[in-house]
């Protein structure tokens, strides 16, 4: 048997040459002599207090468990593995390690015959067994680690919708995922990046709806990718975008399990990081950001209406302190009378002209949020106040700052949140300065001429291949269906359009619902 | 091939519908209005014959060269030399023309809107952010036009507002004097509308095969509406005095007032035709552009925008004097000038290429 068993593991270890050459003492086979590999472990784990070694005697031959602490289940340990090995019982000596493992009560157990798996398995929390006079060792599948239970997502709420969100532990968010799509059409590949931090980044899709040719570039991507640790899905995501130096996101990140699987269901590809709620959904496009989840749950009238507004305020965000300095500064005969006079009043005793004005507040008005996120929540209500009071109220009285540019500030502050995307929203944020600097010298051309920068920079724009501004500028079929408006779902019997193979029916035909419609 | 980008129909459509009009819309009315008078409004739809007909001469050249620009296959139809001395001709005849769009822009920003800043920063402010957008190729000019092109369409619907100051009897009496000055009038749009010449340039880059007549017709059908929808609210607003006005649809926007307080919506059109004329000398750029880069053999045609684009903002200078200049140049050599070089060159080139066809078949 064990002979037998000796071949495979062989080849696998001509497989792995290269790596086994930039890493020889890892990649070995373990050897026959339990001393040996104990000797090996121990070095390599000196200086690890966490890690614990158990030496005991099964059937005359001696043996060692290896595992670290926090990260298994000690009481199974005792109670199923130590208990039973250790009992009088005599084991089968012909095929020795069989009997073992057929003896132990644990579900997953695996055998492994190098180095390299023994440290993986010790590293996520399967303790190893090490038997004198075998060549191959046991990883007993008892992880057990602390982890955060199931919350409601933090960043991004909703008033109608599941309320579970990912957690930081990838066992939870693929069962996550599994519960909600049980087709075994659903796919996770497993890729590790990360030097020292070893992160398992699962790349999920549904088979027969995404494209091939997606998910090898994915792949590509992320394992040219050779850092020392991925703490975040931001790691991951900076390393395999499109444009790096653009501020605009290429991939979406979400915490919310029903974002990604509506993202599944329309093709995409999902990428879900050890160690953090945020996975990323790629390909994106720019009016992809702009849909939330509820968009889809309430009645489609609602949800056209709040992506309408959506855009509205994302023009709003972006141009309306650049338009108050043109007009302010060009354009005055563009103000209706009455409104012109009350506007130069309130501007009479102002010192700055309007673009210092616009850029002071706007910076003082990011100062104040961006202070407010890093606070403790005890100390935020002071920020609030202070900001509300101090530069709201008392700089108009004192005539450093004019009303009318508070009352700007203030409604741009409150349209940049209207985005339902954070990324983006960030930069709504930092596009808004150059713009407001182009109006205080161009005027309302100059607003014109960014607002033509932005759109050729997001024409140029592509995420994994798609058109950022797909599928309006592309002018796809059903281009209008899920972009300004949302289109009732028995309508959208069409996925939208990515790259490459395209499985375009979602749905059947004629399902809008009705009187009488039940026989047909 | 230089140029890998794809466009649909519908895109062409975007990009054309501007490169035509975004010039057009500032000048046309006060140049035919002096014509033909009271029948003003008649000129687009005289005009846009030649629109027509421009379409269908270089949808067959098409037909005939599927995948060539006309650069390319001018060298197949004249032969090798002469090919090329008409692409080099054709090329300055863009540079020409994208220099006067230039022109005609920058004045009209400089007179109307900000009249104290030089006109030099916004004609190269355009000849920028257009150099940047051919750059990109052709897909980034069609993606951007989308967006643009609608901008600048929703705006124009603010002349409806206008609806309660029209008066139709200003269009009376109809033809007066016959159709002479009808025609007369026509012969200014003719000049624009033989830019439909640029879809020859478009039409290879086309994904979908047999779908370009139609749609090249329709993109002419709809700069005739959009033109005869100016006319007809310069005409009913203005009357015939619109002839004094350089730029009668920026008037008559002037006069705009809803509920006393919706009022000067000239800064808001004048903001869009921005966007309108981004487009046009885009498209214009890109086409003389691609023309040097095909008729050199460059490897690619990126590394001429630039440099182009900086000559492109001194022609525009070198060319034409001011404004008066302008006009008359506009009145009186541009109709002929454009319409031989976009409508009856390109006919000459079918006729030749048919020709050459039928001896070769007889052969």
């Amino acid at each position: 048997m064990i002979r037998i068993r000796r071949r495979p593991s062989k080849k696998k270890a001509k497989g792995h040459f290269r790596a086994a050459q930039q890493n020889p003492s890892h990649n070995t086979l373990l050897s026959k002599n339990l001393e040996e590999n104990t000797q090996f472990f121990s070095s390599l784990y000196e200086e690890s207090s966490d890690v614990v070694f158990r030496s005991f005697v099964v059937g005359k031959k001696g043996a060692t468990i290896i595992y670290i602490e926090g990260l298994s289940d000690t009481q199974k340990l005792d109670e199923q593995v130590l208990e039973t090995l250790l009992d009088k019982n005599e084991f089968d000596e012909t095929d020795f390690l069989l009997s073992i493992k057929n003896r132990l009560p644990i579900s997953n157990i695996k055998k492994i015959s190098t180095f390299s798996t023994c440290i993986d398995s010790i590293a996520n929390g399967s303790p190893v067994l090490l038997i004198d006079g075998f060549e191959e060792a046991f990883s007993l599948g008892l992880v057990k680690f602390e982890k955060r239970s199931i919350e409601e997502p933090q960043a991004e709420g909703s008033i109608r919708g599941p309320r579970e969100g990912f957690t930081e532990s990838l066992g939870v968010n693929t069962s996550l995922l599994r519960r909600i799509i049980k087709d075994p059409a659903l796919k996770m590949k497993t890729v590790h990046v990360g030097k020292y931090t070893k992160t398992k980044v699962v790349i999920s899709y549904i088979k027969g709806l995404v494209d091939k040719t997606l998910i090898e570039e994915i792949e590509n991507r992320l394992n040219r990718i050779q850092i020392d640790g991925v703490l975040e899905s931001g790691y991951i995501e900076q390393f395999i975008e499109d444009n790096p130096y653009s501020p605009f996101p290429q991939l979406l990140y979400t915490e919310r399990p029903d974002v990604v699987c509506a993202n599944l269901l329309e093709g995409r590809a999902v990428l879900m990081i050890d160690g953090t709620p945020f996975s990323l959904v790629a390909p994106v496009s720019f009016f992809s950001l702009f849909q939330s989840q509820e968009d889809y749950y309430e009645r489609f009238w609602m949800g056209t209406f709040v992506r309408t507004l959506r855009f509205l305020f994302l023009a709003v965000s972006l141009f309306l302190p650049s338009v108050y300095v043109a007009i302010t500064t060009f354009h005055q005969e563009m103000v209706p009378t009455d409104l012109l006079l009350s506007l130069a009043s309130s501007r009479e005793g102002v010192p700055f002209p309007a673009i210092v004005e616009a850029i002071m507040m706007e910076i003082a008005f990011e100062a104040l949020r961006e202070a407010g996120i890093r606070l403790p929540k005890q100390v935020g209500s002071a920020v609030s106040i202070v900001g509300a009071l101090v530069i709201g109220q008392a700089a108009v009285q004192a005539g450093i700052v004019s009303a009318p540019m508070i009352i700007i500030v203030s409604i741009t502050g409150i349209a940049s949140f209207m985005v339902p995307r954070y990324s983006i929203g960030l930069a709504i944020r930092m596009l808004r300065f150059p713009i407001i600097i182009l109006a205080g010298f161009l005027g309302l051309v100059g607003v014109m001429l960014a607002l033509i920068l932005i759109i050729i920079h997001l024409s140029t724009l592509r995420s994994f291949g798609t058109p950022y501004l797909g599928p309006i500028s592309t002018q796809q079929k059903n281009w209008m269906q899920d972009t300004f408006i949302r289109s009732p779902l028995w309508k959208m019997n069409t996925r939208p359009r990515l790259t490459g193979e395209y499985n375009a029916v979602r749905q059947g035909a004629n399902l809008k619902p009705g009187p009488n419609k039940s026989g047909e | 091939m230089l140029e890998k980008g794809k466009i649909s129909t519908l895109q062409m459509e975007f990009m054309i519908i501007p490169a035509i009009i975004a010039t057009g819309v500032l000048s046309i009315p006060s140049i035919s209005g002096k014509y033909a008078r009271h029948d003003m409004w008649m000129t687009p739809i005289v005009g846009s014959i030649i629109g027509f007909i421009t379409v269908y001469i270089v949808w067959k050249l098409h037909q005939l060269f599927p995948k060539l620009t006309p650069f390319q296959y001018s060298e197949k139809i004249l032969g090798k030399v002469v090919g090329r001395i008409f692409s080099l001709f054709l090329i300055f005849f863009f540079l020409h023309d994208t220099g006067i769009v230039i022109r005609q822009y920058s004045d009209f920003i400089t007179s109307n809107v900000m009249r104290e800043t030089p006109s030099v920063v916004f004609s190269i402010s355009i000849t920028f952010v257009s150099a940047l957008a051919v750059r990109g190729g052709i897909e980034v000019i069609a993606r951007s036009a989308v967006i643009c092109t609608t901008i600048f369409l929703c705006v124009s619907l603010v002349l409806l507002l206008l609806i309660k100051d029209v008066e139709v009897s200003y269009m009376l009496p109809i033809l007066e004097d016959g159709l002479l000055p009808v025609m007369k009038g026509a012969l200014v749009h003719t000049a624009w509308f033989s830019e439909f010449f640029l879809l020859a340039f478009i039409y290879p880059f086309i994904n979908t095969r047999g779908k370009g007549l139609k749609s090249g017709m329709k993109a002419s059908l709809y700069v005739m509406l959009l033109l005869l929808y100016f006319h007809l609210f310069v005409l009913t607003i203005l009357e015939v005095s619109a002839v004094n006005q350089l730029y009668p649809v920026h008037s008559i926007i002037r006069s705009i007032s809803v509920f006393g307080f919706f009022e000067n919506f000239e800064i808001i059109i004048t903001a869009s035709w921005v966007l309108g004329n981004f487009i046009k000398v885009s498209v214009f750029l890109y086409v003389a552009n691609l023309g040097i880069a095909q008729l050199f053999g460059l490897s690619n045609y990126q590394i001429t925008v630039f440099p182009l684009s900086l000559l492109l903002v001194l022609l525009s200078y070198w060319d034409i004097p001011n404004i008066v200049g302008l006009v008359d140049f506009l009145t009186k050599i541009q109709p002929f000038y454009f319409i031989l070089v976009q409508t009856v060159f390109p006919l000459f080139l079918l006729i030749i290429a048919f020709a050459r066809r039928k001896r070769s078949e007889s052969r």
